[in-house]
């Protein structure tokens, strides 16, 4: 597993119960913007993650919808374990970081 | 005995933040300055009335007494900047900013006062608190070039910058979407708009050209990912 992949798991662990678009993962995760859709693509093929479309009329809003994305329930559990199994674990990669994103 | 003009007497002396962003910072001191002013004002004329009955002095006195009222209503104005809404309107900044020229105006006035007469015994004994005076003017420069300074950020803040993305960020991310899987096209240029239309609120068009050449370059990657998704899918339903 990537850095990066292992970076937006962690973040999207950081919140598992709620739901985050793009830019706000990017940020969680410290990786550039425009990065992250084919990892999230490839969580959402795999079933450990869900979208779904902010439920917003853009005229009234005066902005586009966005994607929401949140880890599915046994989503969580798969991506704690495939953190945890990683070969090269995150804490290893940034030392001080411990599994739940507190220093260590 | 202290002096009635002095600026220490009224905690004026602290620094006055001149970098600051947010009138709220600012408030305090404008508190502080127009209070020591007032007061300052009401003595010098006072001492004016009981004094020399000369033109110029009753002159000057009639010039305390107008800015005397102008000041007040500094307090007034302070006030209902703060009261109502955590951001005042720049026209309400404008006016802190224009009352508070009038407190410079008579600053300035109290220090030729103090220069020209300070033979006179009288003004003699208010004599030293010139320095303040001058220390007042010039905070009260600092102050109404912060509240310029912090209204305008308010005034661009609150009127929400027209946010407009960049027409080259727009054409990449048009053609990342074209690259992808054509059930997942509109879904996707829906979703890099998005994202797009945030970022042009907080970034530059450069950032946003960025934005869109990084969609681009991963577009194959994220092309590869839908089509495997999609595979894994079809395997699942066979």
């Amino acid at each position: 597993m990537t850095l990066q992949t292992q970076l937006v798991l962690r973040a999207l662990l950081e919140h598992p119960t709620s739901e985050l678009y793009g830019l706000q993962i990017s940020q969680a995760a410290g990786l550039a913007t425009g990065t992250i859709h084919p990892i999230l693509a490839r969580f959402e093929g795999l079933g450990w993650l869900e979208s779904r479309w902010e439920q917003i009329d853009p005229i009234i809003e005066g902005r586009p919808r966005r994607r929401y994305y949140r880890l599915s329930p046994d989503g969580a559990a798969k991506a704690r374990h495939a953190l945890e199994t990683a070969r090269t674990p995150l804490a290893r990669l940034l030392p001080g970081l411990t599994f739940d994103g507190g220093p260590r | 005995m202290r002096p009635p003009f002095d600026v220490h007497a009224h905690g004026t002396d602290r620094n006055l933040a001149p970098h600051a962003a947010q009138i709220s910072e600012v408030d305090p001191h404008i508190d502080s300055l127009s209070t020591l002013a007032i007061e300052g004002a009401a003595n010098l004329k006072r001492m004016l009335e009981l004094g020399d009955d000369r033109p110029t002095i009753r002159y000057l006195a009639r010039q305390l007494s107008d800015h005397l009222s102008a000041l007040n209503e500094v307090k007034v104005t302070n006030g209902f900047a703060r009261t109502p809404a955590p951001d005042p309107t720049l026209a309400q900044a404008r006016e802190i900013v224009h009352f508070l020229a009038d407190a410079r105006a008579l600053a300035k006035k109290i220090d030729d006062f103090h220069y020209f007469y300070r033979d006179n015994p009288k003004v003699a004994a208010f004599f030293a608190v010139s320095p303040s005076v001058k220390r007042a003017c010039h905070k009260a420069d600092r102050l109404a070039s912060a509240i310029a300074r912090g209204a305008q950020r308010t005034r661009l803040t609150n009127a929400g910058r027209p946010v407009t993305s960049s027409a080259v960020a727009l054409r990449l991310i048009y053609g990342a979407a074209r690259i992808l899987p054509a059930a997942s096209r509109s879904r996707y240029q829906g979703e890099f708009e998005s994202e797009l239309h945030e970022l042009s609120a907080v970034s530059s068009r450069w950032a946003q050209v960025m934005f869109g050449l990084r969609l681009l370059d991963r577009a194959w990657i994220l092309r590869a990912e839908l089509q495997r998704a999609s595979r894994q899918k079809n395997t699942v339903r066979l």
